[in-house]
């Protein structure tokens, strides 16, 4: 049942899709998995089937999906070409990515094993990763299970997990006592503020952010509301300490931090599994 | 809550995306052949008249792909030879190696790395890790979990969850 990928209309229009060769997909409607529903506010709405299409044919359970799909697409250097259909991972886990020069393809099958469809995409994955050649990530993950939709997913295991421990290096202590009972309602505090999310050794919701009134942590415009901050005695304070937190910058003055945004505005990027900073992409990239 | 009608509209949106990619497509492309040929209209409506000209609508697959390809895997499996079986209808030049012994010059010269693993009876997790250093940036594709551990090991969001 992971033989297979997961629908994604947007997706057909990517080059892998038809160049060299046409990939003709044939969809299926399978159940949706179990797994889905209980890793994600996103997959309890679902369905009771989702559409596929079959990439490989090994008649196994495993073999489909590899990397997580949260906090993919947060850096202008990768980018999920498939989701892949999976029963143990969650709902948007990659079969087929890419990062940098890096191209995985998660199916486990050997060519004669593809369907034709999976084979014509993976000669054209294989053409299409060339154009990546010399081209290193731009970052690297600090912690790929710390995007803040992963903040949304362990909130849900709260009262699934034994091993209490594992939960006190995620979140706040006060809020597993404050949650315990009630993961649909801690997910959804953590979905609901979600623009407001990031780490300091656990998930926390950015307050001073909040009483600054900047609605999000990870939006152009956010950065240069921070960069504003610097401009009145009363508020440079918590500018500063916004700035510290969200940038890898360390700019005297004020004057000096516009001229690094308006000069760099174009490219800047935020990522969230790149540690929650603020980055600027290379000219032209 | 998406309900079975929504699953409905997205066939529906399918089956209008498979009419524009299909047919329409050939379509587009043989209109800019008679743009290209304009000069040359009396030739290029003959042509599109011809048999020739309806073949044109089935595009022909591509001859071998002009690509130097690597394929690192597992010497002597089977997986290895169906993989280079495969690769050498499609790809001018494909030769083999070791991913036990891959590193950051084992790609030179090629345009694409495949690194793969058979895993017939194998612990997954103890497939060979070949030694690469964050300055590798040959373009590669990885294939399975394999692929994914060497995405953990370099810090890659292609890395194994």
């Amino acid at each position: 049942m992971s033989d297979a990928a997961q629908f994604e209309p947007l997706q057909l229009e990517h080059e892998v899709f038809s160049k060299p060769f046409p990939v003709k997909p044939a969809y299926e409607m399978w159940p949706t998995p179990d797994n889905y529903r209980e890793t994600s506010l996103v997959g309890k709405a679902l369905p009771a089937k989702i559409k596929v299409w079959r990439v490989q044919n090994t008649a196994q359970n495993i073999g489909g999906v590899v990397s997580c799909g949260y906090g993919y697409s947060d850096s202008p250097d990768a980018e999920v070409l498939a989701p892949g259909y999976n029963l143990g991972k969650q709902y948007g886990d990659v079969g087929i990515g890419r990062h940098a020069s890096f191209l995985q393809w998660g199916f486990s099958a050997s060519p004669s094993q593809m369907t034709d469809a999976g084979r014509a995409l993976f000669l054209n994955c294989i053409c299409y990763v060339r154009k990546f050649d010399g081209k290193p990530p731009l970052i690297r993950a600090v912690n790929v299970y710390a995007s803040r939709e992963d903040a949304v997913r362990y909130a849900l295991l709260i009262d699934r997990v034994r091993d209490k421990s594992f939960l006190s290096n995620i979140f706040p202590d006060a809020q597993l006592t404050q949650y315990q009972g009630k993961a649909e309602a801690f997910a959804k505090f953590w979905q609901d503020n979600s623009e407001l999310v990031y780490r300091d050794k656990v998930y926390r919701v950015d307050e001073e952010l909040k009483a600054a009134g900047i609605a999000s942590n990870r939006t152009v415009a956010a950065l240069g509301q921070m960069i504003g901050l610097l401009n009145d005695e009363k508020t440079a304070e918590k500018g500063r300490l916004l700035l510290k937190r969200y940038t890898e910058e360390d700019f005297a003055t004020p004057g000096q931090w516009q001229a690094w945004f308006d000069a760099s505005k174009d490219r800047i990027y935020f990522s969230d599994v790149g540690g929650y900073k603020f980055r600027i992409a290379p000219a032209g990239y | 809550m998406i309900g079975d009608g929504e699953a409905d509209d997205q066939l529906c949106i399918l089956e209008r995306k498979e009419e524009d990619m299909g047919f329409d497509k050939g379509r587009f492309q043989l209109q800019g052949a008679a743009k290209v040929l304009s000069g040359f209209a009396a030739l290029a409506a003959a042509f599109l008249c011809s048999g020739a000209g309806a073949a044109a609508e089935e595009p022909a697959p591509p001859a071998k792909i002009a690509m130097r390809i690597l394929y690192a895997g597992h010497p002597g499996s089977a997986r290895e030879k169906d993989f280079v079986e495969f690769l050498g209808k499609h790809f001018t030049q494909v030769q083999t190696g070791d991913l036990a012994t891959f590193n950051d010059k084992s790609a030179d010269g090629f345009d694409v790395a495949i690194l793969d693993y058979d895993n017939d009876g194998m612990d997954a997790f103890k497939f060979p890790r070949p030694k690469l250093s964050q300055n590798y940036a040959h373009a590669t594709v990885t294939v399975g979990v394999a692929g994914g551990l060497i995405g953990s090991q370099l810090r890659l969001k292609t890395g194994y969850e």
